[in-house]
């Protein structure tokens, strides 16, 4: 059994990681830092998979002449096993007599353990060595801490045509023809991700032509599942905005979801009251369409409205206004709607109930019958007719009113 | 229980006892008389009597019988409803068998007619005429403007008017005088001038406020009646005006999200509280007017209450900003 592709023809020097000048050149200028004894944080390494980042660890490690020890995650919660390797980090390899380079490959991947990870590299960092992490979605809230403690260097999809490039070496030096027409499918296939095209290629060549026609339909569909993070960078930091709205499409929630996402990060990037008025303005737009959808099932208003709460709020920042960065937060409304929507959901119930037993509507009762009830809400009796003759549960009844009375008196 | 709450227990149980709406009754005791009924169609503003007029009709009409009423009078409240499907479902469930005792049909009641779309209320006219050999409806609804012409043309259209202040005054004293409670005068004239015309809600609101005082006065009746917070509504828009647009909106998401309060409210209670400011110009108010009018019809149309208020309170920030300038 040979090797896979991907393992042979993995990037051994930083100068053999194709498609990311500007993540290199990052990167160089903090291995300086370290070389000069200036750079104290750690280097986190972040982006889509399939574009470099673990390989560029090891070439860092290489070029810094370190051995990588790699931490994984049965490590980090072996507190035994993580204080031995920690403890030993500090010799030089009794093999190589070089310094060790800590890498923690996909942090993002052990959401529980961050604050863990944080502690152990900030211990690291203080005794001088040398840390790497990688990640996908560094924007998570749990990795704020990791965030604080490291450079952080994005890795960005690779262009197609950057992938067809490497995928042409690949097959030439394996003395494998395969037709540029494949080659072209399997680069675009990809979506930026080199990993998944070597694979790709080797599937094809490996005897299997045939799979070629397949490509993108049948063969080699990954599912690639744009962060809303990306999508929230492209609409409050973009100069150009058009993009916004192929990544909308690729985002895996639902494009509600998408708004609500929006409009808690529109504040605070956009302080300016003009900018904001215009970008609400554009996020209510959608809103309506939306709306219109729900109401006649016409899908086809759905790219009007992603429309609206992508490229209509990033063009605002055509006005000229100060654009503000800052970690993007989790949608408020999403969990305030989660708390309440039980409570509200037996107050519709409860509220219909009563009022067919009065001959009024649930909403009269919220309105009106509502407060009657909360200034009887300690006679007993009084709650059990009322649960009997409206046919509600006692302890729904009594929970509704309870509720009703707390935020009257609040 | 239903008893304890006094809009039950005052309740008229005649047509002859309704408070006001004379011509109506008038026409539906002949009715009666003729022991024939059609369609019936009550259209007027909140608690003028529409649900207790047909009430009355249907004790009237099945010769003060209790059961004959309870198994042959039938009532649904269309807005509390999932849709048309529900409406038939439990209409056909009903419907479907012989009248109880010897009368000639059974009578449907379906309130809030007007919260039904077209589409279904086209449903319904379908439902009516399949059903018509064995029952009659009594559609209630705020605007008759809102219900389809087809339902309309099939029946007898009668206005309710909101009850005059003379006649709330009369019938709210007659109650607190049975359940001996004591009420200011400024408290009746309190009652009167909230309940704008609306019975039900001054019978609920002196009910309220006699829970919780000895005397039911002014003070304590405009108590009572400010359980929807109007101040907060207030403090919204000027923390908006004043640029303090996230707090502004957590105070709007506290209305909507925890305390339920409906969007419709909100707007209506801003769209006044600007109308009233001193620190708006004509031209700015007439302007908000304008987009003020735009949510509203946005939420009829299916938008968030709570975007589309955001939107709104945006709009003001950007307004207070350019005023400062």
């Amino acid at each position: 059994m040979s090797i896979p592709w991907t393992e042979k023809y993995r990037p051994k020097k930083l100068d053999d990681i194709v498609g990311q000048p500007q993540a290199l050149k990052a990167i160089r200028e903090w291995i300086e830092g370290v070389r000069s004894g200036r750079q104290k944080k750690a280097l986190l390494l972040y982006g889509p998979p399939g574009t470099g980042k673990t390989s560029a660890a090891y070439a860092i490690a290489g070029e810094l002449g370190m051995d990588v020890v790699e931490i994984n995650s049965s490590d980090i919660r072996s507190r035994e096993r993580l204080e031995r390797i920690l403890e030993n980090l500090r010799a030089p390899s009794l093999l190589t007599g070089r310094r060790r380079m800590i890498l923690f490959d996909e942090i993002d991947s052990l959401p529980r353990e961050a604050s863990a990870i944080a502690s152990i590299v900030r211990k690291i960092l203080e005794s001088r060595a040398v840390v790497v992490m990688t990640a996908n979605d560094p924007y998570e809230r749990h990795l704020i801490p990791l965030r604080e403690l490291s450079v952080m260097v994005r890795f960005n999809r690779i262009r197609w045509t950057t992938v067809r490039a490497v995928l042409r070496r690949i097959a030439s030096s394996e003395g494998v023809s395969v037709p540029d027409a494949v080659l072209t499918s399997i680069a675009k296939n990809c979506k930026g991700d080199l990993r998944a095209a070597i694979n790709d290629l080797e599937a094809v060549s490996r005897g299997d032509l045939s799979l070629a026609p397949g490509i993108g339909r049948t063969f080699g569909v990954r599912d690639v599942e744009q962060s809303i993070f990306d999508l929230l960078r492209g609409v409050f930091f973009w100069k150009s905005c058009v993009g916004t709205r192929a990544m909308a499409m690729n985002v895996d929630v639902d494009p509600e979801t998408v708004m609500r996402w929006v409009e808690e990060n529109l504040p605070s990037a956009y302080a300016d009251p003009e900018m904001l008025e215009r970008a609400y303005e554009y996020l209510a737009r959608g809103d309506v369409f939306f709306g219109r959808i729900v109401r006649s099932q016409n899908w086809r208003l759905l790219s009007y409205g992603s429309d609206m709460i992508t490229l209509g709020v990033c063009s605002v920042k055509h006005m000229g206004g100060r654009v503000t960065s800052a970690r993007f937060s989790y949608p408020s409304t999403i969990k305030m709607m989660a708390r309440v929507s039980s409570i509200r959901q037996k107050m519709r119930r409860v509220c219909r109930r009563v009022g067919a037993l009065l001959h009024v509507s649930g909403k009269v009762v919220k309105e009106e019958i509502l407060p009657i009830l909360a200034l009887r809400r300690r006679d007993r009796g009084f709650i059990e007719r009322l649960s009997r003759e409206a046919n509600v549960e006692r302890e729904e009844l009594a929970e509704v009113i309870e509720y009703f009375s707390r935020r009257v008196s609040s | 229980m239903a008893h304890e709450l006094w809009i039950e227990k005052y309740r008229p149980k005649r047509l002859d006892d309704v408070v006001d709406q004379e011509e109506v009754i008038r026409a539906l005791k002949g009715f009666v008389q003729r022991g024939a009924i059609p369609h019936l169609l009550f259209a007027g503003p909140a608690g003028t009597g529409k649900t207790t007029t047909a009430m009355a009709l249907a004790y009237e009409f099945y010769g003060g019988d209790e059961e004959l009423v309870a198994r042959n009078y039938f009532e649904l409240n269309a807005s509390d409803e999932r849709g048309i499907d529900t409406i038939r479902t439990k209409i056909k469930e009903f419907a479907k068998t012989v009248p109880f005792g010897d009368v000639p049909f059974k009578i449907i009641h379906l309130d809030e007619a007007d919260s039904m779309t077209a589409d279904a209320q086209h449903a319904l006219r379908r439902i009516m005429e399949m059903y018509s050999g064995n029952t009659r409806f009594i559609l209630a609804c705020n605007y008759s403007s809102k219900i389809i012409e087809p339902i309309q043309s099939r029946t007898a259209v009668f206005r309710f008017n909101r009850i005059p202040p003379e006649a709330i005054r009369e019938r709210l004293s007659y109650i607190a005088g049975e359940e001996g409670v004591d009420v200011a005068d400024d408290g009746l004239d309190a009652l009167v001038y909230i309940a704008e015309g609306d019975l039900r809600r001054a019978i609920n609101l002196l009910q309220t406020a006699a829970a919780m005082g000895a005397v039911v006065d002014a003070e304590l009746v405009f108590k009572v009646a400010g359980v929807a917070r109007p101040e907060e509504v207030r403090d919204m828009i000027r923390l908006a005006l004043s640029g303090r647009f996230m707090e502004a909106r957590s105070t709007m998401r506290d209305l909507m999200i925890t305390y339920g309060m409906s969007a419709e409210d909100i707007v209506r209670q801003v769209y006044r509280e600007v109308m009233r400011s001193e620190e708006l110009s004509d031209p700015e108010k007439a302007e908000l007017a304008y987009y003020i009018g735009e949510v509203d019809f946005r939420l009829t149309e299916g938008a968030h209450g709570d975007i589309q208020l955001a939107a709104l309170l945006a709009r003001l920030v950007a307004l207070g900003a350019s005023k400062a300038r």
